[in-house]
């Protein structure tokens, strides 16, 4: 993927939602610095069967959310984000099988301080990475540093909520 | 009953005994017959079953919003010659902004950041996906702001959010304590999707689309205010639409929602030219406003002689030109089809639209002979008299769409998703009331003399007119009656003049400011001799377009101006008269639209304080009796409006409630629309 300015500075939304009556489906927003989109993606729902569900257990949602959804969106892909953010903890063990920095948004809670290894971003989210990955942290510093707007980390997450639900409609 | 029993009798072989004795004995010395079976000893080996478990089959649907390698291809010349360009249209600001000549921008140097060679161009949708540019054409990479440099001009008019600058004040300080806080509202505006559009990507183009108080945010997105939340509704409800009508309440910030939405669509490369249409005297309004909302925009007002007209309808890199509607129609040869190629624009915005409601008008004709993509109305009524307005305002926006024989209930439905409507009492629950005072006064005795002599008289003709009669004599005598009612001809009395005169006193006393409609100029004129110790000012049509921002201005900042004398036919629309808390009716309009429109002018957003509407009646007259039917119709406007599913009526006096002024019949079967 050649590298320009829109890659070096673009930000990866990722999540699942887990729809009762057809399984889950993933979807994966890439906007650009100024919160336009640039790419989307959306899987089909994705149901496990009886088999894996009794197998995988309680690594069964980690195993789904993470390394079959979150992967392959990232990896269908054409724009390599600077940082890719999840929504739920469950997706954030991807991390180990792709080359993007990967951080959980979470919302502060009132908390006014965090350690060095997470961000109070606005004071009202907080930003943490993979315990073995703390390299990730100063990547996002970096991507916060180029943001031409004022980012709400956890506005793009609904958006994704409402193509996947307009995308449903449509099927 | 009996059943036959039967019985049976078996017959046996006969055996003798010696031959059973030689069978046992046979039988029982024969060898027993063994079978012999081969037993192995040695075991099948188990079976172990595997179970594999595949991972699911994932399908992923992919939307691209336009090429990033073409996006992202650096266009110095552009930004560059940009940025020079937004400086030099600044800079012009001080001069006379309306002459073309007094600008530097032409449409041989000025290369905006939508021009065609830009990144972000409609050219540059390679994909067949839906194209949603990021504005990269506007933003460098290092952050360097694009914008003229002190944002806004010094002496700018900032008439619909004087309540802003506080909320703005707030919200900066409270930028200055926390630091890092946010300043992103709680209450986010998505783009919706307008429900004819059927595609998911193109839906989905405006879904995933920052919401609009986000992209407010943006340090190359300078706004003097901070929008309500009910207005970046109106943002979100036209920058999807290809055919709508913003039909907002007088006063609640219409041109600013279109601006804001074309800066918008602008800068995102959905559009490269818009033409504004306007009534003449609210041409330099819009100019002006586009300096507050959209200053690195450079707009061109179309004037001159024809040469010079017909050069600036040409110009292609002014992504902003406003016309009035005059103009329009004198100039419909020069934008017409040249060879099949007609000028074409991105979007038409047509302000005050209830211009266009009658489609045999020339008017109506030539806006709907503009080549357009995109086009908009707007207006706080688009029912003046009747449904058919609407209908006529729809010919302009989507063709045949709406026809006049439609139930109202069905035309309701129609228009649902193509008009937004809000009220004051919707969006500004906390805006200061209006309160409405009737000044109903007796004619003086002459007056009254005066007054009935010539209604008998009138009547009298009328009636001896027999089949003659038209509307237009009786409508003359109802012209004649009011202007009575104003001063009276042969003394000059005028009670009107004289309450006016007592509540201007205390108007002025206390340095607030008022607003005085009538339908004359004459009697403005009658007014203004009266009213000089107020500091009485005219605006009208016989003032100049030129000379009128002056007086507007003088009313606003002089404090020895107290009153303004306005006839509605030029004042009731597009100003901002915010700061009077007065407003008198010295005569009344025949459409209760246009009244609230006159009222409008000052009950706008940013006023302080109630305002007091002052209507001049004078008993057992021809006004009292006009304004009961007025009462009536206005009941009926807000009913249609509201959608309900009531009778189609007419809103403004039908030919037989005017010949019913005088207990007189309509000659003619049909009733036409006043």
């Amino acid at each position: 993927m050649a590298e320009n300015e829109l890659t070096k500075a673009a930000i990866g939304f990722l999540t699942i939602v887990d729809n009762s009556a057809h399984g889950l489906f993933g979807g994966y927003l890439i906007l650009n610095p100024a919160g336009r989109p640039v790419e989307f993606h959306c899987t089909a729902p994705v149901r496990p069967n009886r088999a894996q569900e009794i197998l995988y257990g309680t690594t069964l949602k980690p195993y789904l959310y993470g390394e079959q959804i979150a992967r392959t969106l990232i990896e269908k892909s054409k724009i390599l984000p600077k940082v890719v953010c999840f929504d739920q903890s469950c997706a954030l063990c991807v991390r180990p099988l792709v080359s993007i920095p990967a951080i959980l948004v979470e919302n502060a809670n009132g908390r006014d301080e965090v350690p060095e290894n997470q961000i109070l971003w606005h004071k009202n989210q907080i930003f943490s990475a993979l315990p073995g990955y703390p390299d990730d942290i100063p990547s996002v510093r970096k991507v916060l540093e180029d943001l031409v707007i004022e980012f709400d980390f956890m506005e793009p997450f609904e958006r994704i909520h409402n193509a996947i639900l307009e995308a449903q409609k449509g099927n | 009953m009996m059943e036959e029993i039967q019985v049976l009798t078996l017959d046996l072989p006969k055996f003798r005994v010696s031959e059973l004795a030689l069978g046992w004995n046979i039988a029982m010395n024969r060898p027993p017959k063994v079978e012999i079976r081969n037993l192995s000893a040695s075991m099948r080996p188990p079976q172990a079953l595997t179970v594999r478990i595949s991972p699911p089959n994932i399908s992923v649907s992919s939307f691209y919003f336009g090429d990033p390698e073409e996006l992202c291809k650096p266009n110095e010349k552009s930004k560059k010659n940009s940025k020079e360009n937004f400086q030099t249209e600044s800079d012009s600001n001080s001069n006379d902004r309306n002459s073309l000549d007094d600008t530097s921008f032409s449409g041989e140097d000025f290369i905006p950041p939508w021009d065609e060679n830009a990144p972000g161009s409609a050219e540059d949708d390679t994909l067949d996906s839906p194209s949603v540019r990021c504005d990269c054409a506007l933003t460098e990479p290092s952050g360097e702001e694009l914008l003229p440099d002190g944002a806004l001009p010094e002496s700018m008019d900032l008439p619909e959010h004087g309540d802003e600058s506080e909320n703005r004040d707030e919200m900066g300080e409270s930028e200055e304590e926390n630091g890092e806080s946010s300043l992103l509202p709680e209450e986010m505006t998505h783009l919706v999707p307008p429900k004819n559009l059927i595609k998911l990507e193109d839906r989905l183009r405006y879904l995933l689309q920052p919401p609009l108080e986000l992209l407010c945010t943006d340090k190359n997105l300078v706004f003097p205010f901070v929008p309500f939340h009910y207005q970046w509704e109106g943002v979100s409800f036209l920058y999807s639409r290809d055919a709508a009508i913003l039909a907002d309440e007088m006063g609640l910030g219409k041109t600013m929602q279109a601006i804001t939405t074309v800066r918008l669509l602008l800068r995102n490369g959905d559009i490269r030219n818009v033409l504004f249409v306007c009534p003449k005297p609210l041409v330099t309004n819009w100019k002006r406003e586009f300096e507050v909302w959209a200053p690195e925009i450079p707009v061109l007002i179309i004037q001159g002689d024809r040469v010079r007209r017909e050069w600036q309808w040409g110009l292609q890199d002014i992504p902003v030109k406003i016309a009035n509607y005059e103009l329009l129609h004198r100039d419909r040869e020069i934008y017409a089809p040249k060879n099949g190629i007609p000028k074409h624009f991105d979007l038409v915005v047509l302000d005050e639209s209830q211009k266009i409601k009658n489609v045999r008008s020339a008017t109506s004709v030539a806006a709907r002979n503009i080549s357009r993509t995109r086009n908009w109305a707007m207006t706080g009524t688009p029912i003046e008299n009747s449904p058919d307005d609407l209908v006529g305002i729809f010919e302009f926006l989507s063709p045949g769409y709406l026809t006049s024989d439609m139930k109202p209930s069905v035309m309701s439905r129609a228009v649902q998703d193509y008009i937004l409507r809000r009220t004051k009492d919707l969006v500004q629950k906390d805006m200061p009331p209006r309160l409405y005072r009737d000044a109903e006064l007796f004619m003086t005795p002459e007056q009254q003399e005066t007054y009935f002599m010539a209604e008998s008289q009138g009547a009298l003709r009328l009636t001896e007119m027999g089949d003659s009669i038209t509307i237009q004599h009786v409508f003359e005598l109802v012209l004649r009656l009011k202007q009575i009612c104003n001063f009276d001809p042969c003394t000059g009395d005028s009670p009107k003049l004289q309450r006016l005169e007592a509540d201007l006193e205390e108007i002025a006393a206390s340095g607030r400011k008022a607003i005085v409609f009538s339908q004359w100029t004459e009697t403005i004129f009658r007014l203004s001799k009266h009213l000089q110790r107020f500091g009485a000012l005219e605006y009208h049509g016989k003032i100049s377009p030129a000379a009128r921002d002056a007086v507007i201005q003088k009313f606003k900042e002089s404090p020895d101006h107290h009153v303004l004398l306005m006839s509605y036919a030029t004042g009731a629309v597009g100003l901002n008269l915010q700061f009077c808390n007065y407003v008198f009716l010295f005569d009344r309009w025949w459409n209760p639209a246009i009244e609230d429109q006159a009222i409008n002018r000052a009950h706008r957003i940013g006023v302080k304080g109630a305002v007091t509407i002052t209507r001049f009646l004078m008993l057992n007259t021809i006004e009292e009796r006009i304004n009961r039917i007025l009462e009536e119709k206005r009941a009926l406007f807000e009913t249609i409006l509201s959608g309900s599913r009531e009778k189609n009526q007419k809103l403004g006096l039908t030919q037989d409630e005017v010949f019913g002024l005088f207990k007189l019949k309509s000659p003619k079967g049909i009733i036409n629309r006043l």
